[in-house]
């Protein structure tokens, strides 16, 4: 085992490799940016070194400037958590190259694994169902006609050189192709200077769903079950949970073994992710395998009971996995909610900002990874992710029911969340019924008028003295010194205390 | 998430006594920090968190991750608010700032195009995340004060509207 590791990350991932890390008795590293200098992580990591200023590209991201600490500290792995440079190849192998040990998957499979393409090509020769589509880029109508016949309607049309949804169209009828080829091909060519367009079958409203898998370093392979990721807004994961409704033992096994398949071809070790989309008649497609430890690794930890870094370390300093598939027993289910520094009611801005009180109430089981503690900014130069709460009962209904009561009693001061719009996406019902997909939240769930439920006569009472005694303490503030318990008796006489909108 | 139409008048009794809607309440309450008040109303519970939204005036009362919008007025106000004429709409905004630091990545119009409500006047990123930055009504561009890839601050003149 190792005796001492770097963690190239920030926040609560830090907070959460090095926690393991210690009760495994590894000393730990932390790197910080000049915003970070006293931030969680570097507080209770061993050892702390500044790398560079608060923007990521001038400290998280200098690889040699990471490699450098860890040789100066004698630590020999680096944990390189989530973003950053986790998927990248070329610290996978500057860290191999400086006799590193980089945990996570070896240098070549990132590589691989990272070109879509390869993926793609990979998945198709080990038998893991692939989006069906052309290869080649193409310009001719009939040639396009008969590939999306063979397809299948609805078909996607998208331009070679494509990126953020130009160039795109989704045809659902033959009749359709030409027009539809014509407008992708004339706005491929106005923003890419090419119009060749790839076919594809257009997978309508899919679901997100990804394996958890643990390779070791001689060829052993493990799933841990899928999780459901399909609560998206611009594709960003906001809920996840573990097992997914649409999931009987027979597809998770098949889809598992997939996952293996790919992971095992392509030489991969240490901790990964494969992802699919699942269409509407639970047929799935491999998307592609994000080779480092997932943001919401941790609903996989609750149901399997695994801790997933500490699996993690042990494969990197060599040792073989002690369990075989038959062994996983997965319990209950798992969710988790991401709660981020934003303002859902305006168009999701980000909020920054110092975080002036911070309270949530963690009794029965609840879990929460943050690396946020109250008294700290919100900063524009990382992710507005604040923390990540994770809940785990004997079913679906109880995990939800546990979550929404976390939620509710979740306190924080001083910049905008998205606590309550978590809060009425649990509630509604097609998350109840598990009945949601990748769009749902923005081509459904947003377009919706917001129900306007009145308080109750108690409550609209105690909102209305809320708002008065808040009013007169800022008052009485203002006022001070000369002032007694009086200025609520004589300032304040008769308020009207007024909801809007 | 915002309850709509409810009005209610308070008055404060006594130190432990309230007057709400005509109904009469014992009270005890304590700040726990500054924008922390635990209320117990006829010993119901409420915990409270409270922002206040200086610019437009009103208070956001969290209650169990239910956010209420509050505009308190004193008997004062309410004088003041019946004497003076209808104001109309103060609202109506003809600068659009940035709402927090970051880089121009797109900029959809130019000084004197029409824009509809809901159009994307132009994308802000920032926090590696990308922000329409919407028009709330239709309106012409006066004057556009930045340009693609340009930074900005918070708060900074973006556009001008007529």
């Amino acid at each position: 085992m190792f005796k001492k590791i770097l963690i190239a990350n920030r926040g609560e991932i830090a907070v959460r490799i090095i926690s393991t890390a210690k009760e495994m008795g590894v000393k730990t590293v932390a790197v910080y940016s000049d915003f970070d200098k006293y931030s969680l992580f570097t507080q209770i990591a061993d050892e702390a070194y500044h790398i560079g200023e608060s923007p990521s590209a001038k400290s998280y991201l200098k690889a040699e400037t990471i490699i450098e600490v860890a040789k100066k500290s004698g630590a020999t792995g680096i944990h390189p958590g989530y973003g950053f440079l986790s998927e990248r190849g070329f610290f996978a192998k500057m860290c191999e190259e400086n006799g590193i040990k980089f945990i996570g998957a070896g240098y070549k499979a990132i590589d691989l694994l990272g070109s879509k393409t390869e993926a793609k090509t990979l998945a198709l020769k080990n038998n893991v169902p692939v989006v069906p589509g052309t290869e080649k880029p193409l310009t001719d109508v009939s040639e396009i006609k008969k590939i999306s016949k063979i397809i299948g309607y609805p078909v996607l049309i998208k331009a070679s050189a494509g990126g953020g949804g130009k160039g795109m169209r989704i045809v659902r009828k033959e009749e359709d192709i030409e027009s539809s080829l014509r407008m992708a091909q004339s706005e491929a060519k106005s923003s890419f200077g090419d119009d060749s367009v790839f076919i594809e079958k257009y997978i309508e409203s899919p679901r997100h769903i990804e394996f958890q898998i643990l390779a070791d370093e001689f060829g052993n392979v493990i799933h841990l079950g899928e999780r459901e990721c399909s609560m998206q807004r611009r594709h960003q994961k906001i809920i996840e949970e573990t097992p997914s409704v649409i999931m009987s033992p027979e597809l998770r096994t098949e889809m598992g073994e997939c996952a293996k398949r790919i992971v095992k071809a392509a030489g991969y070790s240490n901790a990964g992710t494969v992802e699919f989309i699942v269409d509407k008649n639970n047929k799935y497609y491999f998307l592609e395998v994000n080779t480092r430890l997932q943001v919401e690794h941790p609903i996989t930890e609750l149901r399997t009971g695994l801790d997933l870094v500490r699996e993690q370390l042990k494969i990197a300093s060599g040792e073989k996995l002690s369990f075989r598939q038959e062994d996983i027993e997965f319990k209950g289910h798992s969710i988790e909610c991401r709660i981020c520094a934003e303002d859902s009611e305006a168009n999701f801005m980000p909020s920054t900002g110092k975080i002036t009180y911070m309270k949530n109430v963690l009794s029965n089981g609840m879990r929460e990874d943050t690396g946020i503690v109250q008294g700290n900014e919100i900063s524009v130069y990382y992710d507005p992710m604040i923390s990540k709460l994770l809940s785990h009962g004997a079913d679906r209904k109880t995990a939800i029911e546990k979550m929404k009561r976390a939620l509710r009693d979740y306190k924080l001061v001083g910049i905008k969340t998205n606590i309550s719009f978590l809060l009425s996406l649990l509630e509604c019902k097609e998350f109840i019924n598990g009945n949601y997909h990748t769009q749902f939240i923005e081509n459904e769930f947003l377009k919706r008028e917001s129900e306007l439920t009145k308080p109750d006569e108690d409550t609209a009472a105690a909102v209305s003295l809320a708002g008065m005694l808040f009013k007169e303490k800022a008052n009485g503030r203002k006022i001070s010194t000369n002032h007694s318990n009086n200025t609520l008796k004589n300032n304040w006489i008769k308020k009207r205390v007024e909801n809007y909108r | 998430m915002v309850d709509t139409g409810v009005t209610s008048e308070s008055e404060i009794l006594n130190f432990d006594k309230a007057l709400i809607n005509g109904n009469e309440y014992n009270f005890e309450y304590k700040f726990l920090a500054d924008n922390v008040l635990m209320l117990r109303l006829n010993n119901k519970n409420y915990y409270f968190t409270i922002n206040e939204n200086d610019e437009e005036g009103y208070l956001e009362i969290n209650l169990n991750s239910r956010v209420f919008k509050v505009i308190p007025k004193s008997e004062l106000d309410l004088i003041l608010e019946k004497l003076s004429v209808n104001k109309g709409d103060v609202k109506d905004k003809k600068e659009i700032v940035s709402p927090m630091p970051g880089i121009i990545s797109k900029l959809n119009v130019s000084e004197g195009q029409k824009v509809n409500k809901g159009d994307v006047f132009l994308v802000l990123e920032a926090m590696k995340m990308e922000n329409e930055i919407k028009a709330k009504k239709d309106c012409v561009i006066k004057k556009v004060n930045v340009a693609e890839k340009k930074s900005v601050e918070k708060n900074e003149l973006l556009l001008l509207l007529e």
